[in-house]
């Protein structure tokens, strides 16, 4: 796949071309670990965008009202956890697909945002953001984006958390065989709320990433990681009936679907065939090695 | 029988299979000729590789190498869909059913095309209601959801679901375990009918008093491999037991009578105090003592498996007290997790939907329970998880040892192991089993037996539930029989006989011949 690309545009072939491929890679990347254990556990969470939207809307909106960034995380971090905990108590409580808990919470999210607004979703966001996700950036003298060292330090974490945790083995325990789960002393409301928590958590952290982009906000910034993270999920392998997969696929799935978007940017191709050839690239993806055999297994 | 070499009345024949999954050999040089018109046994020991031969019938695997001849053609049996063409019907020993759809629904569930029904709603619903009514399935059941019937009713739908097929062979995979007897007499009956009108029957089972009733002929597998074939007369228990272990000296006598010496005057270490299952229901004590086995015995849906569940705590009995005894502490139980806390541990019945983590390794279904005894702050230390797994994987001698193995790659006594392994990790005093050596063979059986009195010497309290009363004799000090879901009577000592257990099963004796 990178072969292909860089021979395709040898323009990517350069620190910077790297570079700015592995920043967009890593914005996806974290908004991608939420997505995944949702995925992991039989569910899905559909409210990423929203998410993703508010943190990058708050994030500018209170900074240009001269709030210590601090303040601002830690405001960030509340909403993240309430958003998490509205769509794991949701869908325990309720009892309905996570597809359709989480797409109500995502449009409230965004409702919300804009109402507290007022709609003037402006703003700045720090100067230090903006060059963590410059490719040509630099951490503390080391000539790498801040944003790479975030993914790989969540990367680590999220591997030994499925790895090491008890959290962990049990998301993949639930998302195999519910009722089994229970019986074998699995808590799923518990490991749900963990869940969309993190979920939110990573979108809010990618959302004030996105921040540097633009250097401003708008409540519709994440909207195409609606897609985008569930490609990444499934891309790399992890079934979408849940409990088979890890985070390290997901990993080479952010990998695949990041080079393949620069490629067709490369290419000139324009946002709407972009679409349709990635849509197709994905079929064609998981017909060679997403098939899940267990299905068959089972008649 | 002629000799020759093409044997064109071969309904199914299989020569030379290999079948691998991945490094590991499932079957090597198996070989079955299965005649018009017969009932073939199909026996062999947990992983000798009767399951693969089952799915490579039903379409569900190809084999790496090997010819497969259906009617004396060579064909490649690609999907389940291709198989029922070709008139091969499967019924596994797993009740697959669909909870959403009705029970008759389900009986014709896969005939029709997505769209198009190849019959009349009218005719599915006669042929339905008939089919099941032959196997003992009253109109009741008939206008239950499937979630709501007992396993043994479930089962019986997906035999029904095979019969109303237009099939030659009809494969049943270890398809009566569940059945209770009368059910398995009437689905008996009707497979001498359908061997008599010239159509076969491949029947996998462990139970060697089925195998004797049925069977014409009947293979035996050893470790992936086909011993030979017997016929009736030369098919005795012990013939068959002897090709399936290889060995001429039988452990068969080992099937020891329950009292290990003289019962014991042990403490008390739960006592049920008038407990009721269910609204209507008669209440009943019942007590259990440190190191006893304690079997339970009842025909499906009398009441014996909520027995369990309530001891687990899993369900709370609708009236009455569940009091344990600990050190001279007593505790009422509260609840699943608290019962488990307090070290009863519990092995539900139905493997697949309430055991087994399909999509996981051997390694994370035994250590799934255990992971948070041996972790700090919510990570654990793997050192002791993994000294805990392979210990379990060795004393239940669970092939193959290495426990990254899928669990999916286990055969289904295996796997059951691995279930059992789970529990007993939790080093629990009260260990409850639901039926857990349905579809067993016989030898993991006397290992079985022999772990239990072994971990009841060392001060564990086991209640066994089983279908089989053979096996409550095996293994159990006294046995509780279940009955309109309530204790009828406790037996143990002179009182304890298959009789006896099979009287207060049904009744008295005495109202049963009065309506007959």
């Amino acid at each position: 796949m990178f072969v292909i690309l860089v021979l395709s545009s040898p323009a990517v072939w350069s620190r910077t071309g790297v570079m700015s491929l592995l920043v967009l890679a890593s914005v996806l990347g974290i908004a991608s670990v939420g997505q995944t254990w949702a995925v992991l556990i039989g569910g899905i969470d559909l409210s990423v965008p929203a998410v993703i939207g508010m943190a990058n809307v708050v994030l500018a909106t209170l900074y240009v009202r001269g709030w210590p960034f601090g303040v601002i995380c830690l405001v960030l971090l509340g909403l993240a956890v309430a958003v998490g905990i509205l769509n794991g108590v949701l869908s325990s409580v309720l009892d309905i697909h996570p597809l359709v808990i989480t797409l109500g919470v995502g449009s409230v999210v965004t409702g919300a945002v804009l109402v507290a607004t007022k709609g003037n979703t402006g703003g700045t966001v720090p100067a230090f953001i903006t060059s963590a996700v410059s490719p040509v950036g630099e951490t503390f003298g080391v000539p790498v984006p801040a944003s790479l060292l975030l993914w790989i330090a969540v990367s680590a974490v999220v591997l030994y958390l499925e790895r090491r945790s008890v959290l962990g083995r049990n998301l993949m325990a639930l998302g195999s065989n519910r009722i089994a789960a229970r019986l074998a002393l699995v808590r799923p409301f518990a490991v749900r709320i963990c869940v969309y928590v993190l979920s939110a958590g990573c979108g809010c952290l990618a959302g004030a990433l996105l921040g540097g982009f633009s250097g401003g906000a708008s409540v519709n910034i994440g909207n195409p990681y609606l897609f985008s993270t569930i490609t990444a999920v499934v891309v790399g392998g992890t079934a979408l009936l849940g409990g088979r997969g890890t985070y390290g696929r997901t990993i080479s799935g952010v990998l695949v679907t990041t080079e393949f978007t620069t490629l067709l940017v490369g290419r000139g191709i324009g946002a709407n065939l972009q679409q349709v050839l990635l849509g197709l690239a994905i079929l064609v993806l998981i017909t060679i090695y997403g098939r899940d055999r267990h299905v068959a297994q089972r008649i | 029988m002629r000799s020759d070499e093409a044997q064109p009345e071969l309904v199914v024949e299989l020569q030379d299979i290999q079948h691998r999954y991945g490094p590991t050999v499932a079957l090597d040089g198996c070989r079955l000729q299965i005649r018009p018109g017969e009932v073939h046994g199909l026996v062999g020991e947990n992983g000798s590789g009767k399951s693969t031969v089952v799915k490579l019938l039903a379409g569900v695997m190809t084999p790496t190498s090997g010819t497969i001849r259906v009617a004396g053609k060579t064909q490649r049996l690609t999907s389940p869909a291709h198989a029922h063409r070709l008139g091969i019907v499967t019924v596994f020993q797993e009740t697959l059913v669909a909870d959403e759809c009705t029970t008759v629904e389900n009986v014709f569930l896969g005939s029709d095309g997505l769209f198009r029904r190849s019959r009349s709603r009218a005719y599915e619903m006669r042929a339905a209601t008939e089919i099941l009514e032959r196997l003992g399935l009253s109109a009741a059941a008939l206008a239950t959801p499937p979630a709501k019937l007992s396993l043994a009713e479930r089962q019986t739908v997906t035999i029904a679901r095979a019969l109303v097929r237009d099939w030659r062979l009809l494969v049943l995979d270890e398809a009566t375990s569940a059945l209770d007897l009368a059910t398995r007499d009437r689905l008996f009956t009707l497979i001498a009918e359908h061997r008599d009108s010239g159509r076969s029957v491949l029947f996998v089972s462990h139970r060697m008093d089925e195998l004797r009733l049925l069977i014409d002929r009947a293979t035996v597998q050893r470790s992936g491999t086909t011993v030979g074939t017997l016929d009736r007369r030369q098919a005795t228990s012990r013939r068959l037991l002897e090709m399936m272990i290889g060995r001429q000296d039988l452990p068969i006598a080992a099937a020891r009578h329950g009292s290990s010496g003289p019962h014991r005057e042990a403490e008390v270490v739960v006592s049920c105090h008038q407990i009721a299952l269910g609204a209507t229901t008669e209440p009943f004590d019942l007590s259990i003592s440190r190191g006893e086995v304690l079997g339970v015995a009842g025909l499906d849906g009398h009441g014996a498996g909520a027995l369990l569940e309530a001891l687990a705590g899993w369900r709370a009995p609708r009236h009455g007290m569940i009091e344990i005894t600990r050190g001279g502490e007593h505790h009422r139980v509260r609840g699943y997790r608290d019962a488990f806390r307090r070290g009863i541990a519990y092995v539900p019945a139905k493997r697949q939907e309430e055991g087994l983590f399909p999509a996981l390794s051997v390694w994370d279904n035994l250590a799934v329970a255990t992971l948070g005894r041996h972790s700090r702050f919510g990570l654990f230390r793997t050192g002791p998880i993994d000294r805990g797994v392979d210990e379990q994987l060795a004393r239940l001698g669970v092939v193959p040892r290495d426990s990254a193995t899928p669990i999916s790659a286990l055969s289904g006594g295996n796997a059951q192991k691995v279930l059992i392994g789970r529990w007993l990790a939790a080093k629990p005093w009260l260990l409850l089993l639901n039926d857990p050596l349905r579809g067993v063979d016989l030898g993991t059986k006397l290992d079985f037996y022999d772990r239990l009195q072994v971990l009841a010497q060392d001060g564990m309290s086991v209640v066994l539930l089983s279908t089989e009363i053979e096996e409550l004799l095996a293994a159990c000090d006294r046995v509780a029989v279940c009955r309109n879901h309530a204790i009828r009577a406790v037996l143990c000592g002179e009182r304890l006989s298959h009789a006896a257990i099979l009287a207060e099963m049904f009744g008295q004796p005495e109202t049963e011949d009065v309506r007959s």
